[in-house]
């Protein structure tokens, strides 16, 4: 295995990682693109860890900051946020297509990252795959029941029964309110996620390019529980898509063994791509 | 007018595989008016470390090696870091900022570190900026547990003309408590969720503590150094109860220039496992900065 630093198009700043064995441009480059403002490198360092792995199994790999975050500087061409992030992705792909051969790639992204991956790869057909993790970040009725129930929960713990028991409670206050009053999480409103309808149809268009994703969940954020992907979109049904749900890990998998089993998956899921 | 740090404009010049570092690459980033440059490439030993080298805006002799914290620590400070080096490079110092080995871009795991280990690298570290640059001065700034690292560092090689340590770990076995007893917090926050069933012994904040890791931690004192680190010392703190006034004295008492400050802004360590904050310690860095130009002058 060999890794280099690399400065992709203008300005961005990777690593590329290479197998020992001569680069089979067949099999897919694997892209990490930046969970949320954590640098290349990944929550706990888990793109490293992953990338390092991939190339054990004949796979290279791209982790690079995008435009504004790491070591990469923000553009200062005026284009907003959502296209310089598009931007960054095509010429990262353009970079390593000529630069090193790869011609086909898997995106792989949480929180964010996700939503970067999947716009990416409706823009890109040289995107065969995507890792989605703690993507889709859209309520469904169980999603809101699963929220009012910890709210509840959180409200009760440690707190004056009584109190909390009377008619004037916050937690009678908050179980009148009906489901559409509870305010969107605030992943939503900080994240630049595609709406519902948008993700249908690119889910639909996805899988008829012949896409693969492997969609993650975790239980960390108000929308995650198992049946999440299968409820939010019950139209979408493909072979080319497979759901994990990880219910003992957090949004960044600060556990170890939270992260070994997601370097597991991803790496098992990838095979398909050999 | 300079450029503000967030937007530097770089134009790329080719990759050129360094034969010395196995595969590695050293890849060189200018901007757009040509006045300001950036390389980022591995170093060291088998060119095992990489590193983002800042260049300043005219000729430089004088340089700053900056050493990261520790584990979740690192997610958080980075950007901090970040910044920081930019704005050295624009008062005119050539500025290293690199990964330990295990840690960040570097090679290795959690597995082949220790403190020993990080000290090496460090005076790697300052060595590759000094005889890369051509320096006649070189400074040495480290957060939390890379404020120790750095302080025996510049103990060790004896090359190092100012310090800054921010926020230094004292004692590692406070430290490492400290840490524990945030880990203990969180898991015990997340199972109340019902989650972190499967927490490990050997696990502190999303990183492996490893038995070399956790002996090293337990026995390092910063009161425990031999030699100088350097003949001028700049002591920050942003909480007043973090102060060692005898760490200070025991400095003062080997003839070194010390200076000390309690600086408030927000402190970008001690989190919470969660996505790092972009908040950054504005003040803390520019005092850093006029610091270390003063300092060096």
């Amino acid at each position: 295995m060999t890794e280099q630093g690399v400065l992709l198009s203008q300005s961005l700043v990777g690593v590329l990682t290479k197998a020992d064995e001569e680069t089979d441009t067949t099999r897919p480059t694997v892209v990490f693109l930046n969970a949320g403002m954590v640098h290349r490198v990944g929550p706990n360092r888990l793109h490293v860890r992953l990338a390092r792995e991939l190339a054990r199994r004949g796979f290279a790999s791209l982790r690079f900051d995008l435009s504004g975050i790491g070591d990469s500087p923000a553009r200062i061409d005026g284009s907003s946020l959502h296209d310089a992030a598009l931007r960054d992705v095509r010429d990262a792909l353009g970079f390593v297509a000529n630069e090193h051969g790869g011609s086909t790639f898997v995106l792989v992204g949480l929180c964010s990252g996700a939503d970067l991956a999947f716009r990416a790869a409706l823009a890109d057909e040289r995107v065969v795959g995507g890792v989605l993790i703690d993507g889709f970040p859209y309520h469904t009725f169980r999603s809101r029941l699963h929220r009012r129930a910890r709210q509840v929960a959180w409200q009760l713990r440690g707190r004056n029964w009584r109190k909390l028991l009377g008619s004037n409670s916050p937690v009678w206050k908050r179980l009148r309110n009906s489901p559409q009053a509870v305010p969107s999480p605030g992943a939503i409103r900080q994240r630049d996620v595609p709406s519902k309808d948008e993700a249908k149809a690119g889910l639909h268009a996805l899988t008829e390019r012949g896409v693969r994703l492997l969609v993650v969940n975790t239980p960390d954020r108000d929308y995650g529980y198992r049946r999440h992907f299968v409820d939010t979109f019950p139209t979408v049904r493909s072979d080319q898509i497979q759901v994990r749900f990880f219910p003992d890990a957090n949004h960044t998998f600060t556990l170890r063994a939270n992260q070994d089993q997601l370097m597991r998956t991803i790496t098992e899921w990838i095979s398909c791509f050999k | 007018m300079s450029a503000d740090p967030a937007t530097l404009l770089f134009t790329p010049v080719r990759a050129v595989p360094n034969p010395a570092s196995n595969g590695h690459c050293d890849v060189r980033a200018r901007n757009g008016d040509d006045r300001r440059s950036a390389r980022a490439r591995f170093f060291g030993p088998q060119g095992r470390l990489f590193g983002i080298f800042d260049e300043p805006d005219t000729p430089s002799d004088r340089g700053v090696v900056l050493c990261y914290p520790h584990g979740a620590d690192y997610d958080s400070a980075f950007r901090s870091f970040r910044i920081l080096g930019t704005r050295l490079s624009r008062a005119g110092f050539h500025v290293l900022r690199f990964d330990y080995l295990g840690t960040g871009d570097s090679w290795g795991d959690t597995e082949d570190a220790s403190i020993g280990q990080w000290t090496e690298d460090t005076v790697a570290a300052i060595h590759e900026l000094r005889t890369s640059c051509d320096l006649r001065q070189v400074a040495v700034v480290g957060l939390r547990l890379g404020a120790t690292v750095a302080a025996f560092a510049a103990a060790d090689c004896g090359a190092v003309d100012q310090l800054v340590a921010w926020a230094p770990v004292f004692e590692g076995r406070d430290y490492l408590d400290g840490l524990r007893a945030l880990h203990q917090q969180w898991l015990k926050d997340e199972r109340r969720s019902g989650r972190a069933k499967s927490a490990a012994d050997d696990e502190l904040l999303g990183y492996r503590l490893t038995p070399s890791i956790r002996g090293d931690l337990e026995s390092l004192s910063l009161l425990s150094l031999s030699k100088l680190p350097a003949p001028s010392v700049y002591l920050v703190n942003q909480e007043p109860s973090a102060d060692r006034p005898e760490f200070a004295a025991w400095l003062r008492a080997r003839g070194a220039n010390v200076d000390t400050d309690v600086i408030d802004g927000p402190t970008i360590w001690s989190r919470s496992p969660s996505m790092p904050e972009a908040s950054v310690p504005n003040r803390s860095l520019q005092m850093i900065v006029n610091w270390i130009a003063g300092a060096s002058r």
